[in-house]
């Protein structure tokens, strides 16, 4: 996401997170993003844009196990789990005019949109903000 | 009730990593992404 964040053009682009506030810096840095992180401690935000918690055997399915397989074969060392493994997320658009054009729930850890789904929905809420101008 | 494509997006008003708030409604006018992270990023 970090490296094609400039074809995201003017769109503002943030990564809201439940870790504590004082760890933002250290997790912006560790992940080497271009964008700000936001600290959603009582996950308000998660709660407010219906994102919960899978149960486990969804969190430790086949598939997720899969994942982590080759995140370590490529190299990735595993962390010790610090933060809650099952709750879940997604990604949003949100139009110029407020609302929401674009919503992706996850509902196993490992599935979330391509950046090119995610870019495709922005240009979508920028039309949306050209057909609403006047001429 | 979940908020759905054509609804009002809910309100975000969380800390940032620079010590400031970010809040959704003061980026009225552009795009917002907005990604919730979890475990597996």
């Amino acid at each position: 996401m970090s490296d094609r964040l400039d074809e995201f053009g003017d769109a503002a682009v943030v990564l809201v997170t439940f870790t504590r506030a004082r760890n933002l810096r250290g997790f912006r840095r560790q992940l080497g993003l271009r964008y700000p992180v936001l600290a959603d401690e009582r996950r308000e935000a998660y709660r407010a844009y219906g994102l919960g918690r899978a149960p486990w055997w969804r969190v430790w399915s086949p598939s997720t196990l899969a994942v982590y397989v080759r995140l370590v074969r490529r190299g990735r060392r595993l962390q010790r789990p610090t933060q809650d493994t099952r709750q879940l997320g997604g990604d949003f658009v949100v139009g110029p005019d407020g609302r929401l054009s674009y919503a992706y729930r996850q509902t196993r850890p490992e599935d979330r949109p391509t950046v090119d789904a995610l870019l495709t929905a922005v240009g979508a809420a920028r039309d949306q903000r050209d057909d609403a101008r006047p001429d | 009730m979940d908020p759905s494509p054509g609804s009002m997006a809910p309100e975000v008003a969380q800390p940032d990593d620079q010590g400031g708030w970010w809040r959704l409604s003061e980026h009225r006018g552009r795009p917002v992404v907005l990604i919730f992270h979890r475990h597996l990023a």
